[in-house]
């Protein structure tokens, strides 16, 4: 096996790790601070273009108390994913740690997975005219990289792992904290699992990532910040 | 960002409605030995060919290379409604160019096996034509709107009601062109159509914008209360209502699918 390269100021443990059974993300919704760290670095990682998002972090009022939850959403790599039986060319694909990928090649950006998923978290790339969503990164986690959001979240809220590994520390993170995927309802199997998700979150945000400037959505509402969080 | 699905969709959804109602008018009438129903038929193959021909060029420019629309023909995913959709809606296009083929040079309706057997595939694909935008719709579990199995037999039934119609339109109000049994089909497919719609309507939730509304009412109540008033230029009446509501119906679904949900 060839040497990996040494890239000291980004790692994801004290191990490069390399293979997954069934990789998946663990968000834990108390340590979000809604910084949008994780949606900049997804950015700037992908390129993605203005106006789209492969990852973002939704604003919501509280029904409870007058302050603001954070709940960052991106594609959920669900193990029944509705994209993929709805691509008419076979362009979105499984890896074998259970990834759904969406193959440029053969997209022909016909949006029926746009249509199919539950979570909003597919966008048509407006320069290429082809579907994207969140992969977790495959180009980084191949060489032993964090994917991007998880090595640029200040505050450890995002973190990766191996969900079918009982030694894995953030599986055993996720049952201690009894960690639920978001809206079961879809019954999807998502492999991105959410820390201390309320139920009421789940309707509020079903405008998944596709927003738009003209949409309620405080990212584009910097001026009236201050009026939100009361 | 736009919304993903714009008005070429809702225009395709409109044309391949119209197309599959009237070649089941064309079906109904080619063979027949009445010139002014032979006469009906040719027209109603045509607007089949042209409309499936401008649906298609819709489907395409939505594409985001129009190659891609090969590649959904032969890249087969037979979990897709959308590829088995595309190969019907081609099959569909090119039996009805075969049949107009067949009459095209003709004067009067004849009825060979052979052009027996071409109608009758005609009509099976012009049924699956009229179902499957509806299937395609009701598999979109990311809208919750269209995301309802009642959105099958309303589309159905909303695109046979305005190919009917607009083979109605094409015998240039002569109702006598018509076969009685076809009479009495439009009919039964205006009932169905607001049987479902109404559901439709109240299982989606209580407010809907205006457009679905004048939808119903365009595409359903006006065509029967027409009906049952039964005025002298009632075929052309109710076909330009039925063609209207059809096309409502449509543009509600498309935006409103994607304004409230996406």
């Amino acid at each position: 096996m060839p040497a990996l390269p040494k890239i000291p100021w980004e790692s994801i443990g004290p191990e490069h790790r390399l293979d997954y059974k069934r990789a998946f993300m663990l968000i834990d919704l108390n340590r979000c601070t809604g910084c949008h760290s994780c949606s900049v670095s997804c950015k700037t990682e992908h390129e993605v273009p203005l106006g789209n998002f492969r990852m973002r972090v939704r604003y919501l009022e509280r029904p409870d108390r007058p302050t603001l939850a954070f709940l960052p959403l991106l594609c959920m790599q669900c193990q029944d994913a509705p994209c993929l039986k709805a691509c008419p060319t076979e362009a979105i694909g499984r890896l074998d740690d259970g990834r759904v990928v969406i193959n440029d090649e053969k997209c022909c950006g016909n949006k029926a997975c746009i249509a199919a998923c539950p979570y909003g978290a597919i966008s048509i790339n407006e320069e290429t005219s082809k579907a994207e969503k969140c992969d977790f990164c495959t180009h980084r986690t191949e060489i032993g990289l964090a994917p991007a959001c998880v090595a640029s979240c200040p505050t450890d809220a995002i973190r990766f792992g191996d969900l079918d590994d009982p030694q894995d520390p953030v599986t055993q993170e996720a049952q201690a904290k009894q960690a639920r995927p978001f809206r079961e309802d879809a019954d999807t199997a998502p492999s991105v699992l959410y820390v201390d998700h309320e139920r009421w979150m789940e309707p509020k945000s079903n405008l998944g990532v596709r927003l738009s400037p003209e949409d309620d959505d405080i990212i584009y509402e910097q001026n009236n910040l201050s009026s939100k969080i009361i | 960002m736009a919304p993903p699905f714009g008005l070429q969709i809702t225009f395709y959804l409109f044309l391949a409605g119209v197309a599959s109602g009237s070649a089941l008018v064309a079906c109904a009438t080619v063979h027949r030995a009445d010139a002014r129903a032979f006469a009906t038929g040719k027209r109603c193959l045509l607007l089949t060919i042209i409309a499936m021909a401008l649906g298609i060029l819709c489907l395409i420019s939505d594409l985001a290379n129009p190659r891609d629309f090969i590649l959904i023909l032969t890249q087969a995913n037979p979990h897709s409604a959308i590829a088995w959709g595309a190969r019907i809606v081609l099959a569909f296009t090119l039996m009805a160019v075969f049949c107009w083929s067949l009459y095209r040079t003709k004067t009067r309706g004849s009825a060979s096996r052979g052009e027996r057997l071409a109608l009758w595939i005609l009509q099976l694909l012009a049924l699956a034509v009229a179902i499957y935008p509806g299937f395609v719709l009701w598999q979109a579990e990311g809208v919750d709107l269209w995301n309802r199995w009642s959105m099958v037999p309303m589309l159905g039934f909303s695109g046979l009601h305005a190919g009917l119609a607009a083979g109605f339109l094409c015998s240039l109000g002569h109702r006598t062109a018509m076969p009685i049994g076809l009479l009495a089909v439009e009919r039964m497919v205006l009932a169905a159509l607001l049987v479902f719609a109404c559901y439709f309507l109240i299982e989606s939730g209580p407010w809907h914008h205006a457009m679905a509304y004048w939808a119903l009412f365009l595409g359903a109540v006006l065509p029967i209360i027409i009906l049952a008033k039964k005025p002298e230029n009632a075929g052309i009446l109710t076909g330009c209502c039925a063609l209207a509501g059809s096309f409502l119906l449509r543009a509600w679904l498309i935006q409103d699918g994607q304004h409230l949900f996406f």
